[in-house]
């Protein structure tokens, strides 16, 4: 029986609620982290808000960093004192996984919005006995204590600093993977990415430090084109003064071979479609409400025109969160610049500030090291 | 208490003895399987001749050898997900981990904790039962037209010249390419590399087995006995419009036949090697490696076949694209397995051998 300080959300589009919860000791195959940090992840509000069906009670989180507390029976990847990033969750052994492509898992939906582990047991309980709904992202890691399983932790050396490390189990990978994995611009070429986000921003350093040399920013917020000038994206456009469309047509004239839609947007999508050169590819990541849907111009896309959804960043994160680490060692990678940091107590506040986009990526300090 | 009949290797290059045992026990994440049908191939004739010392690899004695298994599963570890008794299956090249880098990026083949049935205690194939290990993920089922002798004769030869053809030398439908050997690898990738859609030009010292594959759909065969590895590339441009081949594949091994499946090769063109050398050559070649810069030559080797390409193996001999089960010359019983081994130094097997009798 562990005792673990979680944050709750009990309603739709309620607030975050602090509760001490009970925490189930790790089974087969499962760890236990002591949370250090957990960033804060547009998904975790998208399911406050019940956009996606995942039943409440529940604890949110999913980016998380933290120290291997303890090990359940048959864990040989990790051991105790180990520091990890915690990712999403798969199987390991349908079609995808095994094809090197966990991020669409058969079942990706049981081991990341379920709720309860795979046999309906419930991991956090009040002390009241009331079971509370835990497994998110295989982690639910608005806690100070988690608990994960063998697959999707993901240890890091022990000489970075482990509480800015969460953010790359998700947001981070999802967009520099976007780029580095998914669509893959060759060095010299030219990406536009819609959504200065923390996602879109992921992917434009992650495009600089592979070799792209021209990288376009597109958003409504001045405050965040002016940030992306500052990591060094080579042109940034505000689509509420111009048609970015036709902006990159002047900025841009050789054309963009490749673009990314971060912002969810079905409009935006369209423009991140037809902002391309001939052939192109739109890689799309935002997530939007279930059942929306895009309008695209049949003539348009003829021409070797490609769209194409994204999840996770084509990430293997046990792969691609250790290469990001190196990369940010080699200050190629930035990520951090992204950060603001806030104490746990503080979680609405930190939802607020992303939320109203003062804030790019939240990360909640929750346990020292 | 159940037993069961175990062909034995005692001694690295002493007859195998039929013994009778106790099946193997299982733990919670094996499975225990009956052996329908289990292949013999010149890999288990190097292990039992000690063979790839050199390359690391040390066969346990005493062990069980057999690596091509089609059967049927008997029991289940409790943590075993996907199979039960009665499910038709087949293994892969080897045991895997799912968990290590090279799991993780969908190669299996190239797993770190790596195993094979004949490196286990109670999995090598020469067996009426074995253990397989991790069995959720070591457990292929077979679709309902493959049969257990498909999964036999598939075993480890035709898996090895899938992704020899398919994914490391990337045999397109429409190029030519040369097939080095026509073994059993040789053969298989003959079969795989038509039904791509590709010309086969076939290479072999031995006109029974030009023959062979010229009914197997080649379009050219070249007998090399007695050519010089330049004189058979020579023949082989003469009959190929003046031009080498796009791809090439050696499924030899012996120097002269890789360095032979290098000649053939077009400017830009790739060899895919999936042969082991013997005690003659211990593992070690020279190549023209200036000539390869030349021409731009890219060199692969291939080993087995990951988890992750079984699907599409076992889809085309689902759908009747490809027949390994139609290369299968002899059926055979246990007894008679270490008969076929002693035909291997020589080369006198033809085609595939199975045991589908266990006494």
């Amino acid at each position: 029986m562990i005792n673990v300080n979680a944050a709750v959300v009990r309603t739709k589009g309620g607030q975050f609620e602090l509760e001490e919860l009970i925490l189930d000791q790790p089974r087969d195959h499962e760890v236990l982290i002591k949370v250090v940090a957990c960033g804060v992840c547009h998904t975790d509000m998208v399911v406050r808000d019940q956009k996606y069906p995942v039943p409440l009670p529940m604890v949110l989180g999913h980016e998380g960093s933290g120290i291997v507390e303890k090990v359940g029976s048959g864990v040989n990847r990790v051991q105790v004192g180990d520091h990890v990033v915690l990712s999403f969750g798969y199987c390991g052994v349908c079609h995808n996984c095994l094809n090197a492509r966990p991020f669409y898992c058969d079942q990706f939906y049981e081991h990341n919005f379920k709720g309860s582990r795979l046999d309906g047991s419930c991991t956090h309980h009040t002390h009241e006995n009331e079971p509370v709904g835990g497994v998110f992202f295989s982690q639910s890691s608005f806690g100070t204590y988690a608990l994960a399983s063998e697959s999707n932790v993901v240890k890091i050396r022990k000489d970075v600093p482990l509480e800015i490390m969460g953010p790359l189990g998700c947001g981070i990978q999802t967009g520099a993977g976007a780029i580095i994995n998914a669509l893959k611009p060759e060095v010299g070429s030219s990406v536009a990415i819609f959504g200065a986000g923390a996602v879109g921003l992921s992917a434009a350093l992650a495009a600089l430090a592979i070799g792209v040399t021209t990288v376009v920013l597109i958003d409504i917020n001045d405050d965040r084109l002016a940030f992306a000038r500052e990591l060094g994206v080579s042109h940034t456009i505000n689509s509420k003064s111009e048609d970015p469309v036709e902006a990159i047509k002047c900025l841009v004239p050789q054309g963009i071979s490749y673009s990314l839609e971060c912002t969810g947007r079905p409009a935006v999508a369209r423009q991140a479609v037809e902002a391309l050169s001939i052939p192109g590819i739109c890689g799309l990541v935002g997530a939007a409400p279930m059942g929306a849907e895009i309008i695209l111009d049949i003539n348009s896309l003829l021409f070797g025109r490609s769209v194409r959804g994204i999840i996770e960043g084509d990430s293997v994160p046990s792969e691609f969160i250790p290469q990001l680490i190196e990369l940010w060692r080699a200050k190629k990678f930035p990520f951090d610049k992204l950060i603001e940091f806030f104490e746990f107590s503080e979680i609405n506040e930190a939802v607020e500030a992303s939320e109203s986009g003062r804030v790019l990526k939240p990360v909640l300090k929750i346990q020292s090291y | 208490m159940k037993t069961m009949n175990t062909l034995r290797v005692n001694a690295f290059r002493k007859p195998m003895t039929l013994e009778n045992v106790k099946l193997p026990d299982i733990g919670e994440d094996d499975a225990l399987v009956r052996v329908t049908a289990s292949g013999v191939c010149r890999t288990d004739w190097h292990l039992w001749n000690a063979d790839w010392t050199w390359a690391g690899v040390n066969l346990p004695i005493p062990t069980t050898l057999g690596h091509e298994i089609g059967g049927v599963i008997e029991a289940v570890g409790k943590n075993v997900k996907g199979l039960k008794t009665g499910t038709r299956i087949t293994v892969p090249f080897n045991f895997a981990c799912g968990c290590c880098s090279h799991c993780y990026s969908g190669e299996q083949n190239l797993c770190d904790e790596a195993s094979w049935p004949f490196m286990l205690q109670g999995s090598g194939g020469f067996s009426e039962y074995i253990r397989v290990p991790n069995a959720t993920l070591n457990c292929v089922p077979l679709p309902e037209n493959v049969s257990e002798l498909d999964a036999a004769a598939l075993g480890c030869r035709y898996m090895t010249a899938w992704r020899a053809v398919v994914n490391k030398a990337k045999v397109q439908g429409g190029e030519t390419v040369a097939v080095i050997g026509i073994g059993g690898v040789g053969l298989a990738a003959l079969e795989i590399a038509t039904a791509l859609g590709a010309q086969v030009i076939a290479i072999d010292n031995r006109d029974d087995r030009l023959a062979k594959a010229k009914k197997l759909g080649a379009v050219v065969t070249i007998n090399n006995t007695d050519l010089s590895v330049e004189e058979t590339a020579k023949k082989l441009r003469s009959l190929n419009n003046g031009r080498g081949v796009k791809a090439s594949i050696d499924a030899v091994g012996i120097s002269n036949a890789t360095l032979t499946a290098l000649e053939c090769l077009d400017k830009g063109g790739r060899m895919c090697t999936v042969g082991l050398t013997s005690q003659e050559d211990h593992g070690e070649l020279n190549i023209p490696v200036d000539k390869l810069v030349f021409s731009e030559w890219s060199v692969s080797g291939s080993l087995g076949n990951p988890h992750s390409d079984y699907p599409e193996l076992l889809n085309m001999i689902s759908a009747g694209r490809l027949s390994p089960s139609q290369h299968v010359t002899r059926q055979i019983s246990l007894s008679e397995v270490q008969s076929v081994i002693d035909q291997m130094p020589d080369f006198e097997v033809d085609g595939y051998v199975v045991i589908t009798k266990f006494d």
